[in-house]
């Protein structure tokens, strides 16, 4: 179930620490044994699993796991997701020097770090940070976008107080702000130039990032679509190693779009990358294998995973009925699915949030229904009855590329096991199949996101509608459900850690009735590189903290390459 | 042999290519122009012999399981199989599954069964392609030959301005720009994609169908039994299907099955460069697309390599069996 | 000046002219107007060459294919602009359409198409929706034409390298054995689509062992091995069909040539073999070569689109290929103009070449 992963934000607010058990269920990375002391220089080439067509003005952008990675190169966040010692996610500053609340969440005041600055000279101030904030919210003109206006409704005002200062001030409180400030990885600080000229923004990166594509000196930055993105190591980086090191340790890094997974490895196995992502199953155990015999260093996360699920239009047919929704939900076969498609290396997932997440719920009090083939028929001729239909027909919706293609092929025998069901595939490639989901064209859409950290991240997804009474479009499922409307919007400033469990608790029972999306499993995030490659898992945050990798996010800064 | 004036000096060389190799080249869409050969010395020379037997044979047996496809003694082209995903053919291992001697595809379903619908498929595309290329392009060709004069050369510019795009990109351009108007006409079906494909290659055999037809026309038409029945007071258009037509069609059938060779390859292609059709349905150049990955990683070359098989040998057959009743029905006249 | 150094001086001329072409093609960064120039010069090369009547026609075709091209576009149903940019506004819809020249008719619609092309503005559209610009896709094709043409001339080297021994071999044994397999060898090879021989050369060479890479193009700059590892598999795979066209051409051009009587002659005066190959009955065989060379260009840029697909080698094909799935309908549509374009003129050059070269037509022209 890949596609873009329009992940949310991250999650954890205050005392957020993860549900994990005993046995520390969250954190559920290999972390890697020490690899001696980093050299300087050389150059990574890193495989993405996709172009960013729409470029990099942040505050319009629509970033997928490819688009988030070359943020978190060239950009900073004001947070950045660390472990709270707990298995669970805490939201700790990194850009920033401070992020806290009042007491009841209704402001936030952020202060920066002193002496940073952006890759073309000019300072992080509080200004900046205004103007960023702002540019997010849909404030500044000409760097409007469709998501982050909705994300950021909350924020009534956002002021400066003094030269590294800013308040921002909310409408409701907002008790998981931090989170969203996050934003797995998509709320980077971007330079006041970088917005001065709307036109360009999208290719014309300035940011405060270890790596930057302005002004290059000696390297031949810049991005040619469907081919690189080549960016030169900022020798005035702010951040610097455990011991004092001043990072980057590369001196150029360059992005290469290679959907088809299996090229991607083939590019690592012969030389043409030397790092790549991946979240397919199937391509891990290979490289898991790989790694075994030390061809490639391999990091794995599964920590605050998302969640690989079909997603069901829901507001048109068949799928506005009910019984068409649960025949689907008791008929497909996940378990064949993870065999067949992920090589068994990923979990069951019965709801949307992983093990370590505030709201996990032990699967059997989630209500999901066990598969029942002959349930799943009574359901699929209640809907015949009731519509008047012979058959069930709808779209699936997949990227183009094999490994998406297999899959869809896939759930269609599945379903077609389960009576007269009749799913065509509809194929778009990775670029366009945003747009798509955002027009609703499709009955069944094979979709990856939710990365996990705090639930509340992941209301912008199912809301029903925008602030102003709008519907929601990015609620691509067109889910229009006043209960769940209600629970998101009573946690979001629900300061009881316990009270909002049990509230997200709740949304996960009321999906398991309503099927609105059929979640399959948890996603496992692979980072490889070649054997000469190091510093996969990313440096210790800049006050200490150890950070943790959420989703599909790999911090780039410490990564190094034997001379 | 008289010195026929030829329309540029590019023509003759294709003649002469044509008639050295007198097959098409490459996987391009360059059916051969003239059916012409300038005499028989230094050409492959191949009567009715084993080899054309043995090509017939192939087509035949090609031709049967096509037809017989859903009584085979194999599961359903897109039953999944549980256990069979990826397996070797001839696979005698403990862990294979008997009765699949060409193994499985990527997910589980039977090979033989992928390939004899996929048979069926790329077949009704290729001919369906020769079908619609020889309906406009013969039209055009007869009528050209036949009226000569003004007519003529608008028809032989307007096959020319098509033939001045490299036949590929054409039919890609034409795949994608046609497919969602046939979408909207037939519905989001499996029928849809096998139309499009028909007719974006379809257009793209006219022109060389075209002048082939026109070639052979002005041969027949030129003949003293056209010049009497004209006399006699005979229509222009009786004449034409009467009389001309079926002199032509002989030398056509050689072309066709060249052609439809050719189209068979460029359905593959049109696969390969994502204008084919999607799967489940199976075509030959589909599966070939599926299981890439699987022979760039080992795993499962089978797949690739079957279907490629599937298409070299009919190809193969198809060329020997064109080649030979070429032969057959001398056209050595047959000028442009 | 005499009649020889005079054709001698054309000869000359038009290769001259042609290598500038090519020449301008590569290394400049093709633009509309670098285009146009190109053009400008080819046109010379044929008024002086083949005459006026020539040049219109060539113009004519240019005009009409163009044309075809610029309206391809109206064949999307509904309204094109929603499948170019998808999630946006109805005004950047509208901007859009202006822009495309959709609302108008089909000539001031063409004359849109031909002023941006020229100017060299064609863009690839962002599908983000949030505004109808993006990059040109011009920038792009000056980096991908390189490649495409260094495969196309690679492929060719090595056909030429290998058919034209072959050729002579089966030519002097005609008839023998050698001669019999040779040619089945052949009909077998023309019946392989290239993509076929590209996959079982993928795996024997590159999967199985390690000798080539499976994808992905190294620049001659960056380094010279592996450029010629990477492009190696790719050219060898599109020369197949080229191979066994160009042998058996020649074999029965030269088994022509050789019962001529001047080759008897060549044999009375004791020349070798070798030399009677080479030099007297090569020599007229080549013209023919030269053609069917240049003829199969057509069915070579078809063959390059795939096998750049195949191994992911960054020129056209893979270009054209990546504007398709993006579903960039107006990028598409300035890439298809300019491999007509090129596809056209290049036969013009081919065609005029030949009539500058042979010397039957040559004769004939100085007669008539």
């Amino acid at each position: 179930m890949i596609a873009a992963a329009c992940g949310g934000s991250g999650g954890g607010g205050d005392g957020g620490g993860g549900a994990g058990g005993d046995d520390g269920g969250g954190a559920q990375f290999d972390e890697p044994a020490d690899e001696g002391t980093p050299t300087r220089g050389g150059k990574v080439t890193y495989g993405l699993e996709a172009e960013t067509g729409g470029g990099w003005c942040l505050p319009t952008a629509q970033l997928a796991a490819g688009g988030i990675e070359v943020a978190v190169s060239v950009y900073d966040t004001l947070v950045a997701p660390a472990s709270d010692g707990a298995g669970g996610v805490e939201y700790v500053p990194f850009l920033a020097e401070s992020v806290e609340p009042n007491d009841d969440y209704t402001q936030w005041t952020i202060t920066v770090r002193e002496g940073i600055t952006f890759h073309d000279g000019t300072p992080l101030n509080a200004e900046a940070v205004k103007l960023n904030l702002d540019a997010f919210r849909g404030e500044v003109p000409g760097v409007v976008g469709p998501l982050f206006p909705i994300v950021f409704a909350p924020i009534g005002s956002v002021d400066v107080v003094d030269d590294l200062t800013v308040t921002v001030t909310m409408n409701q409180p907002w008790v998981a702000f931090d989170a969203t400030l996050w934003g797995t990885g998509r709320i980077g600080m971007s330079a006041p130039a970088q917005f001065a000229n709307p036109d360009n923004c999208e290719s014309n990166l300035i940011g405060t990032g270890p790596f930057r594509i302005f002004n290059c000196e000696n390297v031949d930055c810049g991005w040619v679509i469907n081919d690189r993105f080549t960016a030169e190591a900022n020798p005035d980086y702010w951040r610097q190693d455990a011991d004092g090191e001043q990072l980057p340790y590369l001196d150029e890094i360059e992005f290469r779009p290679v959907p088809a997974v299996a090229q991607r490895v083939n590019g690592l196995v012969g030389g043409e990358l030397n790092a790549m992502h991946t979240s397919d199953g199937a391509t891990i155990a290979d490289l898991r294998v790989d790694a075994e015999s030390g061809e490639v260093n391999l990091l794995e996360s599964d920590f605050a995973a998302e969640i690989g699920y079909s997603m069901l239009q829901v507001a048109d047919p068949p799928f506005n009925n009910k019984n068409a929704r649960k025949a689907l939900q008791t008929g497909l076969d996940v378990e064949e699915l993870i065999e067949l498609t992920q090589a068994g290396v990923v979990k069951r997932a019965v709801q949307p949030f992983a093990e370590d997440n505030l709201a996990y719920l032990p699967p059997d009090e989630v209500g999901w229904p066990e598969r029942d083939l002959d349930q799943a028929r009574e359901y699929l001729d209640a809907y015949l009855q009731e519509t008047g239909e012979t058959e069930l027909a709808f779209t699936i919706l997949t990227t183009n590329d094999p490994v998406n293609l297999r899959l869809a092929q896939i759930v269609q025998d599945q379903l077609a096991q389960i009576g007269p069901i009749s799913a065509t595939i509809d194929q778009v490639d990775q670029t366009e199949i945003i747009n798509t989901a955002l027009g609703g064209e499709f009955g069944l859409n094979l979709w990856r996101n939710h990365p996990g950290g705090d639930p509340d991240t992941q209301r912008i997804w199912w809301y029903s509608t925008t602030p102003d009474g709008a519907a929601n479009f990015v609620n691509f499922g067109r889910i229009n459900d006043p209960e769940l409307d209600r629970l998101f919007e009573e946690a979001r400033s629900e300061p009881d850690p316990e009270a909002r469990k049990e509230l997200y608790q709740e949304v996960s029972k009321v999906f398991a009735e309503e099927a609105y999306n059929l979640w399959a499993w948890y996603t496992v995030w692979a980072f490889a590189a070649s054997d000469d490659v190091h510093g996969l898992f990313p440096p210790q945050l800049p006050d200490g903290q150890d950070p943790v990798i959420i989703a599909s996010v790999q911090p780039v800064a410490g990564l190094w390459i034997d001379q | 042999m008289p010195e026929q004036p030829a329309d540029t000096l590019r023509e003759q060389a294709i003649a002469a290519d044509a008639a050295a190799t007198g097959l098409p080249v490459d996987a391009g869409l360059e059916v051969p122009i003239a059916a012409a050969e300038a005499g028989t010395e230094g050409v492959f020379k191949k009567r009715l012999g084993i080899g054309a037997w043995v090509a017939i044979a192939w087509l035949g047996l090609l031709l049967l399981l096509m037809v017989f496809a859903p009584l085979l003694p194999t599961p359903g082209p897109r039953e999944r199989v549980s256990g069979l995903a990826f397996q070797q053919p001839l696979c005698s291992a403990s862990d294979c599954i008997s009765g699949h001697p060409l193994g499985g595809d990527t997910i589980g379903r039977d090979m033989t069964a992928r390939l004899v619908y996929g048979a069926r498929n790329s077949l009704f595309i290729g001919v369906g392609a020769v079908v619609v290329g020889f309906l406009i392009g013969g039209f055009l060709g007869l009528v050209a030959g036949y009226y000569r004069g003004r007519l003529e050369s608008y028809i032989v510019g307007f096959l020319d301005v098509l033939l001045s795009v490299p036949a590929l990109i054409l039919a890609l351009s034409l795949a994608i720009f046609l497919q969602e108007r046939v979408q909207e006409i037939v519905g989001s079906n499996e029928m849809a994609g096998r139309l499009t494909l028909t007719f974006a290659l379809g257009i793209v055999a006219i022109p060389s169908i075209g002048r082939i037809t026109r070639a052979n026309t002005l041969v027949w038409a030129q003949r003293e039994f056209v010049t009497a029945a004209r006399a006699q007071g005979a229509k222009d258009s009786r004449i034409m299907f009467r009389e001309v037509l079926p002199n032509v069609v002989p030398a056509m059938a050689a072309i066709a099955l060249l052609a439809l060779a050719v189209l068979i390859i460029a359905e593959a292609a049109l696969s390969i460069l994502g204008a084919g059709i999607t799967p489940p349905a199976p075509t030959w150049g589909n599966i070939i697309v599926e299981g890439f990955d699987y022979l760039t990683n080992g795993r499962a070359p089978h797949i690739v390599f079957e279907a490629s098989g599937a298409i070299f040998l009919t190809v193969l057959a198809i060329n020997y069996l064109g080649d030979a009743i070429r032969e057959r029905f001398d056209v050595r006249e047959a000028r442009l | 000046m005499g009649d020889e150094a005079r054709h001698r001086l054309r000869v000359l001329a038009s290769v001259a002219i042609g290598l500038v072409g090519l020449v301008a093609l590569i290394v400049v960064a093709p633009t509309g107007l670098s285009v146009a120039v190109v053009a400008a010069l080819i046109a010379v090369a044929v008024v002086v060459f083949a005459g006026w009547r020539r040049l219109l026609q060539v113009v004519v075709v240019l005009v009409l294919v163009t044309f075809f091209v610029s309206v391809l576009i109206r064949l999307l149903p509904g309204d094109p602009t929603d499948a170019i940019l998808g999630f946006s506004t109805p005004e950047q819809r509208a901007d859009l359409r202006t822009e495309l020249g959709l609302d108008d008719n089909v000539f001031s619609q063409y004359w849109d198409f031909l002023n941006d092309f020229l100017r060299g503005e064609t863009n690839y559209y962002q599908s983000s929706g949030q505004r109808a610009e993006g990059t040109p896709v011009w920038d792009r094709l000056g980096s991908a034409l390189p490649v495409s043409l260094l495969l196309m001339l690679y492929a060719q080297v090595i056909a030429l390298a290998i058919s034209i021994p072959l050729g002579i071999l089966t030519a002097y044994r005609a008839g023998s054995r050698l001669d019999k397999s040779v040619n089945t060898g052949a009909f077998a090879l023309i019946a392989l689509p290239n993509f076929v021989l590209a996959y079982l050369l993928i795996y024997y060479l590159a999967v199985q062992n390690d000798f080539f890479p499976t994808q992905g193009y190294v620049p001659f700059g960056e380094n010279a091995t592996e450029h010629f590892k990477s492009l190696f598999l790719p050219a060898l795979s599109l020369s197949a069909g080229l191979i066994a066209a160009y042998m058996r051409l020649l074999r029965s051009d030269m088994i022509q040539t050789l019962q001529e009587d001047f080759i008897t002659m060549a044999r009375s005066k004791g020349l070798t073999t070798r030399r009677i190959l080479l030099r007297h009955a090569l020599r007229p065989s080549s013209f023919t070569l030269l053609t069917v060379a240049a003829i199969n260009l057509g069915a070579l840029v078809g063959g390059v689109v795939v096998i750049e697909v195949i191994f992911q080698l960054p020129g056209i094909g893979l270009l054209l290929f990546q504007a398709i799935n993006a579903k960039q309908y107006p990028a598409l549509q300035t890439m298809i103009a300019i491999i007509a374009i090129v596809y056209v003129l290049a036969n013009v050059v081919v065609d005029v070449l030949y009539s500058v070269l042979d010397p039957r037509i040559r004769h004939a022209r100085a007669a008539g």
